[in-house]
């Protein structure tokens, strides 16, 4: 038989480093006003239809309301108020994704879900200064990919802004 | 040893057990206190306190927490001089031992926070030298002799632990009559027999040891004499050990110049006694005594250590949460079950299915109503919890204040949701400095105002329906209401106009504003008013109410309202502005059907009468600008639900009503947790999310000074 080196905590740990290099960032990505944007695909708990909201009152306007997901009740953002976007009516395609941003649940309602897209972290952009200024406080960066031989870009958003908000007790 | 610490969880663990300790020790050296003041002392309790110290040190030693293992074991000693008698309790050892658990409490926080303590060591070195020096303090030299005129046999003396024969001691040196209680007990359910028979003892004296006895019967018998000191005549202990078959003797006393006969026992008092029994065994017990004391101490030991293994389960409060989800939403599909139910009973080829669907639906329902009374009570825990560190506060405080205070606790065993007990004891404790700080005068102004010395505060806690009232009672000056009044309109919260129109009720609710209860206003009105505005904050937030009721010169009293419990309630479903929304049923008191005649409006506020009061009424689309567009204007009938807590009270405008359900009530998540007015969200069936309306807030806000301060 023939004799196999032992991995040891060493071999394992480079192993791990470089998987990190190359590991790509996944990003889901959905339209929202015509945009395309995208988050951390590991924020996101799942992706419901949209259902009945309902509103809180004394909320600001881009809360719409909360909705109960398994058993948990939610606030749900409209990323299109909150980013000071047209409004149209929702279609059929529109979703809430629930995702889990420092130990609590939020839904965000997005106009559709587009899918799943990777690139490593040297393929993210800083935002250019050119976009809407409304919406540059909520961008974490701008990431670039080919899709059939055509390169295209999502706009990513980030948490930390987005679900930044307080609704204080007067 | 291995270098590796305890799991967090463990540790966790742990500290919780530590805290509970420290807080039974607490509360004995509370008992002690009381007990300071009588002059006599319950042994039992000083012995409670000894196995909590006992039981933190085995504690604290398996999880390397070497200062409260130290601590332990020094106070150990000094409490082991106390039950002895060695060291007499005095004010100033209680309060060493008092230090004692703020230090436990203090490593038990910095150990939690992970902290090493350096500072806390030196606390701990500096007190185990204060403890050894009282501990090392000796008594004189016991009485010549010791016992007292009781002719005791040395066989019985010879088998006696340190602490038992000083009971003996105490029990003579109190002018106890001793007994010898003789009594056989089946091999299999000695401990059971032994146990009653103590417990019949307990009231009229002290059980001070018990030995078996030599007069076996047969193998299937254990016989044991009990040593019982007691104040009370033979008749009264025999009447104590009545239908157990036990025989009591008084134990013999030496008459000077007369030999005792062992067939002479004083038991001749009592006509339904049998003598002759009774006195003689002591000879014989000395024979098996010796060999029966070895086991009996080992088992003492053993009840030390075992004591902390309790029968309990510690359980993270967020677990019980999380079942009472899972129950709640049972009882959605158990909801869903029952619709469908209902179509299945339409048809009339189903009938059998339906009633069969029917009867086990019913028996789920059941099982389903007791496991959510389950899982409340065990949610349920004793007010005693927060009294006790009120108690410690009150001592500790009434002493910097140098007022003397005595405090009263009744229905601490009133049982409240473990989050709101947790919750109170904050404001309880502001309320309690407050009374201190600035209800109760100092002795000197109390003696010339004809009152007693000592201030007394009361805290009366009962439970009333779904509602637990808790009432803090203080003799002291009262709220001086005018001062209170000139303070708000000097701050501008009130107009002058305003003032006069204030009940006295009104005007003593003041002390609750925000504005009124900095620091130095408060002590220029010499009301109380430092921080009252955030107890009353912290007490609606448990959707709770609190009111006060003030007379100069005679004392304050505070009510406080609050629900039993937050986690599942039943809930009137209405709808008001074409949306739904629940009110806790516990603060709906009536329901009722109007017209838009019987509203009337007074100063632009709408009212009603009912049964000849003025009843102020709310609309949630007014309160919440909730938008009716969508609606032909407001319905000519509508209903009024009356909803309130303690006094306030007020009615709500509905358009329907929808009958009752059982909810849990859903936190918003943290962005809308401080919605005001709105205390949750519960699912309804058909995956509805219907609001909680937060009574307390709205009937606040409807009633508040000036008109309703909306949300922006």
């Amino acid at each position: 038989m023939k004799e196999l080196p032992f991995a040891t905590e060493e071999t394992y740990l480079r192993r791990q480093d470089d998987r990190r290099k190359h590991e790509r960032r996944g990003v889901l990505s959905f339209a929202v006003g015509g945009e395309v944007y995208g988050v951390d695909i590991l924020s996101i708990r799942e992706i419901i239809k949209l259902r009945e909201i309902t509103e809180v009152p004394r909320a600001p306007r881009f809360l719409l309301g909360v909705v109960t997901v398994r058993g948990l009740v939610l606030p749900v953002v409209d990323v299109r108020l909150r980013l000071r976007l047209d409004v149209k009516p929702l279609g059929r395609a529109a979703r809430i994704l629930v995702v889990l941003h420092k130990g609590e649940r939020y839904g965000l309602l997005v106009d559709e879900v587009r899918g799943v897209v990777r690139f490593a972290d040297a393929q993210i952009e800083p935002p250019p200064p050119s976009l809407a200024p409304s919406e540059a406080p909520f961008l974490a960066g701008i990431g670039r990919y080919p899709e059939d031989g055509e390169e295209r870009m999502v706009i990513l958003l980030s948490l930390d802004a987005l679900l930044g908000f307080d609704v204080v007790r007067t | 040893m291995s270098g590796e610490g305890p799991t967090e969880k463990a540790l966790q663990e742990f500290l919780s057990e530590a805290q509970e300790i420290v807080e039974q020790f607490n509360r004995d050296l509370l008992a002690l206190d009381e007990q300071r003041a009588v002059g006599t002392f319950d042994p039992e309790v000083i012995n409670d306190a000894f196995r909590a110290v006992h039981s933190l040190k085995g504690l604290s030693g398996l999880f390397g927490v070497t200062r409260m293992t130290n601590l332990s074991h020094n106070l150990e000693n000094l409490l082991d001089s106390l039950r002895l008698g060695r060291v007499e309790l005095q004010p100033a050892t209680l309060d060493l031992l008092f230090e004692a658990v703020s230090l436990f409490n203090r490593i038990v926080g910095e150990t939690a926070a992970g902290a090493s303590g350096e500072d806390g060591a030196n606390l701990v070195e500096d007190l185990i030298a204060r403890l050894d020096r009282v501990a090392l303090r000796k008594e004189a030299t016991p009485e010549t002799s010791p016992w007292g005129g009781w002719e005791l046999d040395d066989s019985l003396l010879s088998v006696l632990t340190e602490y038992e024969e000083h009971r003996l001691r105490e029990n003579i040196k109190n002018g106890r009559s001793l007994y010898r209680i003789h009594a056989a007990f089946d091999l299999m359910t000695i401990d059971k027999g032994l146990d009653e028979l103590k417990g019949r003892l307990k009231p009229i004296g002290e059980v001070i040891t018990y030995l078996p006895s030599a007069e076996a019967a047969n193998d299937q018998q254990i016989e044991l004499d009990v040593i019982l000191g007691a104040q009370v005549e033979l008749r009264s202990v025999q009447e104590a050990v009545v239908g157990t078959g036990a025989i009591v003797a008084l134990l013999p006393r030496q008459k000077t110049g007369q030999l005792r006969g062992p067939a002479a026992p004083a038991t001749a008092s009592g006509a339904d006694v049998k003598p002759g029994t009774a006195a003689t065994p002591a000879t014989g017990a000395a024979a098996s005594g010796d060999k029966a004391a070895a086991p009996k101490r080992e088992r003492e030991e053993e009840e030390l250590t075992l004591k902390s293994v309790a029968q309990t389960v510690r359980v993270d409060i967020r677990k019980l949460d999380n079942l009472m989800n899972i129950v709640g939403e049972l009882g959605i599909a158990r909801a869903g079950l029952m619709q469908i139910l209902d179509r299945i009973k339409a048809d009339r080829a189903q009938q059998k299915l339906a009633r069969e669907l029917h009867i086990e639906l019913r028996s789920l329902s059941r099982k389903l109503d007791e496991l959510q009374a389950g899982i409340l009570e065990v949610r349920m825990v004793p007010l005693g919890q927060v009294f006790d560190k009120l108690s410690r506060v009150v001592r500790k405080i009434s002493r910097d204040a140098g007022k003397e205070i005595r405090l009263t606790v009744t229905g601490a065993d009133t049982e409240l949701d473990k989050l709101i007990v947790e919750e109170l004891s904050d404001p309880l404790m502001h309320v309690m400095r407050n009374c201190i700080d600035h209800g109760i005068e100092k002795p000197e102004v109390r003696k010339t105002a004809g009152k007693p010395e000592a201030g007394t505060i009361s805290i009366r806690a009962e439970q009333r329906g779904n509602h637990v009232v808790i009432q803090i009672e203080d003799d002291g000056q009262g709220v001086d209401e005018a001062k209170l009044v000139q303070k708000a309109v000097e701050r501008g919260i009130l107009n002058a106009h305003d003032a006069r129109d204030l009940s006295r009720r009104d005007v003593q609710n003041l002390m609750f504003l925000p504005g009124l209860s900095t620091k130095d206003v408060a002590d220029e009105m010499s009301g109380r008013g430092v921080g009252m505005d955030v107890v009353k904050t912290n007490i609606a937030r448990l959707s709770g109410i609190i009111d006060v009721e003030s007379e100069p010169g005679q004392g304050t009293r505070l009510t406080l309202t609050l629900p039993i419990t937050l986690a599942i309630i039943q809930a009137l479903i209405i709808r008001a502005a074409g949306r739904t929304f629940a009110v806790p049923l516990n603060s709906v008191l009536e329901s009722l059907r109007v017209t838009q005649a019987d509203v009337r409006t007074i100063e632009r506020r709408e009212v009603m009468s009912l049964r000849g009061q003025t009843l102020p009424l709310a609309r949630l689309e007014k309160l919440f600008r909730l938008d009716r567009a969508d609606l032909e204007g407001v319905p000519n009938k509508q209903f009024v639900v009356v909803v309130g807590l303690a006094q306030h009270r007020i009615g709500l405008l509905v358009d329907e009503l929808h009958g009752q359900e059982d909810i849990v009530i859903k936190s918003l998540g943290r962005a809308l947790s401080e919605v005001p007015g709105i205390a949750g969200a519960t699912e309804l069936g058909g995956k509805k999310t219907v609001l909680v309306l937060d009574v307390a807030q709205i009937v606040e806000e409807a009633v508040g000074m000036g008109g309703g301060q909306e949300a922006a």
